[in-house]
């Protein structure tokens, strides 16, 4: 086989499981259950997705849904000491529009993960010396974040302002947060519209799903809110002080249009040709940011993509679609990635499915990947250096 | 798994074999024992790694780069201190050109003039990671390196009697053992010592990081299988998880920090158990109360403990929740390189007698053994304080 035939190989991968494998259903409070077979994995994944796009915190703290995910998962809460020696582990994460909660078990501990989740979204009672520990905690995670991210967040403010930039939050401010104001928000926040579960493994899909709807089906109904409108500032460049490196940022629009996974395809294929860049994007059905960087040099990346020739934009061509097809099944061939990936979709409204950005890349052409490719220009893109 | 350790001829590499039939790719991985390096040494071999990836006397970069994009595994290579790995990927009917690349990349690399000069600046002011920072080999950086220094580092280091392949994937033994034969079968060991240039190794002060850190290093622990075993085991009861002692020591009670971990680490004479805090404001006071609680907690340490660990431990490498019991590189490989990478590695370390998996140590550890070496690991260990700038 060629080396152009390789290429064309791994572009029609088979998905990782077959349709009758996997069952998506909606209860009747709105919230969603998937769950899907994996027959050979050693392990099961379960994962709690709660949308935090439809409530309104504009009278708390920025950050109080991350603050909010500290408290949910504290170990004894969890029970983690009961169920670590069970190999039952639990770990969760805040995202700008959702908040997300994993347990991975082995196949026989399904009920277990499950109570985790169980416990983990029961009703919050913190004191005010709790939030403040946990504030703290909050300042550390803050101090200890990577240089990559310090860079992506600011791309992510100069384009879309503040709030939609920083799910970690102030601590300052966070310490300050009324415990029963905390409560509060756990109530507008867990209803069916909001929640999502997913579990994937060598599990029945059946039996998985009705064991889900147990857990969720009690929780009120709601109807799921629009995705958050997000309006692009202008591009520029701006210096970050306290970082090191660079990035280049491109706006995108929904997951499933063609120019994002044209995006998507060339921040993978430029940093494909750089030792160690990285590419972040989440899909989503608002616009976002695919944005491509490095962090152990303060130059390179953008004198490769504006001193750009035609015939590597070619190569590049020839390799991206390759390149993203490869990212989305990285997620889709693991029960953990294939959860995620799923359950934060589906966190948006339950018709999202990953295989449309997999068929939107599959439609990209020359014109949409030069035209991507030239969103990561220094004319077009959102620039920001370290300094 | 289906584990399978196939010996070869002595100018061959030993090859690993680990079946993953419900794989979609094949992921490659040689480790290289290097011994003990020094500073200057370890700098070259950084810019060998870099270098090594950017083409072979048989493939260009591109070529290489485009057998490999397709499995999700591209061409890496890491420096640790008892070892060199590559890593790589094809898809699975390419296992044939995936060792040939490999035997290329380990015998017949390119190292042009240019590509190791962009290099040597490339690990000179190259910016380290937060984690890459605290478990750097050295604190300074090497200047003064030439393309002769790095040759000579290649042909001293990378040699088919310091090499162990594994591959992971849908594949077949014998069919592995063949296509293995066929690409290494006249790898000869090719020495060529030169006399290294002089050159300079400085701090340039430019790995300053805003957040500090806390470690307790133990003694090096010699690597048999059995004592090895527990101070895995011991890694993850101090630092692996939500359980670990760490984590409600340094988190949950003093409020010290956010992000800790404890892992073995490779060392030139077997292992290191390293305990680690980050915060940005540290003292030795801190690290000494750290210490004091972690050895009054391990005598708390129940059955319970120990089974947390194993879990820990043997869980599946898909699982990201809980960190690696055992740091082979400073970032995460995806799960099947990381199969590949952990067979290959623990062959080099334990020869003939080593598993394949992780899962397959520390099923005979006792609780009181595990109390015993971790306290006395803990009680002998050196306290590291680095503060943020």
């Amino acid at each position: 086989m060629t080396l152009t035939a390789l290429v064309l190989a791994g572009l029609i991968s088979a998905p990782a499981a077959a349709s009758d494998d996997r069952l998506r259903t909606i209860l009747p409070n709105n919230a969603i259950i998937w769950a899907e077979r994996f027959p050979q994995a050693k392990s099961v994944s379960v994962q709690l997705f709660v949308a935090t796009t439809g409530v309104d915190v504009s009278s708390q703290p920025r950050g109080v849904v991350h603050l909010l995910e500290h408290l949910l998962l504290k170990p004894a809460r969890l029970n983690d000491a009961e169920f670590a020696p069970l190999g039952v582990f639990s770990s969760g994460k805040s995202y700008r529009d959702f908040l997300q909660v994993e347990v991975s078990a082995s196949p026989e501990r399904l009920d277990e993960a499950l109570q985790v989740l169980r416990r983990a979204i029961q009703p919050l009672s913190a004191s005010a010396e709790q939030v403040r520990f946990e504030a703290k905690l909050i300042q550390h995670e803050i101090d200890a974040v990577s240089d990559d991210a310090l860079l992506g967040r600011k791309a992510w403010t100069s384009a879309y302002g503040l709030d939609a930039a920083d799910p970690l939050g102030e601590p300052e401010a966070l310490a300050e947060t009324d415990p029963s104001a905390l409560a509060a928000l756990t109530t507008s926040l867990f209803i069916g519209r909001n929640l999502v579960v997913s579990i994937t493994g060598p599990i029945n899909v059946d039996d998985a799903t009705r064991r889900a709807t147990e857990l969720l089906s009690s929780f009120p109904k709601g109807e799921r809110p629009a995705p958050p409108a997000r309006s692009a500032a202008p591009a520029g460049r701006w210096e970050l002080p306290g970082s090191f490196g660079e990035v280049r940022a491109a706006p995108v629009g929904a997951y499933r249009d063609v120019s994002t996974a044209a995006t998507l395809a060339a921040g993978l294929a430029i940093a494909s040709q750089m030792p160690s860049a990285f590419v972040s994007y989440t899909p989503s059905l608002s616009n976002g940011l695919v944005v491509i960087g490095q962090t152990d040099r303060a130059e390179g990346l953008g004198l490769f993509i504006d001193d750009m020739e035609d015939a590597t934009k070619a190569q590049l061509f020839s390799i991206g679609r390759l390149l993203a097809r490869r990212w989305l099944n990285g997620y889709l061939e693991s029960p953990s990635g294939s959860a995620f990936i799923r359950g934060m979709l589906f966190s948006q409204g339950a018709s999202n499915r990953p295989e449309y950005l997999a068929e939107a890349l599959d439609v990209v052409n020359w014109q949409d990947f030069q035209e991507a490719l030239n969103r990561f220009t220094r004319e077009r893109a959102y620039v920001v250096v370290g300094s | 798994m289906i584990g399978a350790i196939l010996g070869l001829a002595l100018t061959m590499p030993q090859v690993v074999v680990v079946a993953k039939p419900e794989a979609t790719a094949i992921a490659i991985s040689a480790v290289v024992r290097t011994g003990e390096l020094s500073a200057r040494e370890w700098a070259a071999a950084e810019v060998l790694c870099a270098s090594l990836p950017l083409g072979t006397r048989s493939y260009t970069r591109w070529e290489m780069f485009s057998a490999t994009a397709p499995s999700g595994i591209p061409i890496r290579c890491s420096v640790m201190p008892d070892h060199l790995s590559i890593e790589m990927g094809v898809l699975p009917e390419q296992l044939g050109t995936g060792l040939d690349i490999l035997r290329d990349i380990l015998d017949r690399a390119r190292l042009d003039e240019e590509d190791v000069r962009g290099q040597l600046e490339t690990v000179l002011y190259r910016r380290k990671g937060l984690w890459e920072q605290v478990l750097a080999h050295a604190g300074g950086e090497a200047t003064g390196l030439t393309k002769p220094w790095i040759e000579q580092i290649y042909r001293n280091l990378v040699r088919p009697d310091r090499t162990v392949i594994a591959v992971a994937g849908p594949v077949d033994p014998v069919e592995v053992l063949a296509a293995a034969s066929n690409a290494f079968g006249d790898w000869r060991v090719d020495v060529r010592v030169r006399t290294p240039d002089r050159g300079a190794w400085v701090d340039t002060g430019r790995n300053t990081v805003a957040v500090g850190s806390v470690e307790l290093r133990s003694p090096v622990i010699p690597p048999d299988l059995e004592g090895s075993s527990v101070a895995l085991l011991a890694a993850a009861a101090l630092g692996v998880g939500k359980t670990s002692s760490l984590f409600r020591i340094a988190r949950e009670e003093m409020g010290l920090s956010y992000a800790q971990e404890a892992f073995l680490y490779p060392d030139s004479k077997g292992f290191r158990l390293r305990v680690v805090a980050l915060s940005k404001s540290v003292s030795s006071d801190m690290a000494e109360q750290l210490k004091a609680a972690l050895l009054r907690d391990i005598d708390t340490w129940s059955e319970n403990t120990l089974e947390a660990a194993r879990a820990a431990v043997a869980r599946p490498l898909d699982n990201r929740i809980v960190r690696d019991a055992l740091r082979l590189r400073v970032d995460r490989p995806s799960p099947l390189s990381g199969e590949a990478l952990i067979a290959a590695y623990l062959r080099m370390k334990f020869g003939d007698v080593a598993p394949i998996s992780l899962s397959d140590l520390g099923a005979a550890v006792t609780l009181e053994r595990l109390k015993t070496d971790a306290r006395r690991w803990i009680t002998e260990s050196q306290t590291l304080v680095r503060n943020s700038a």
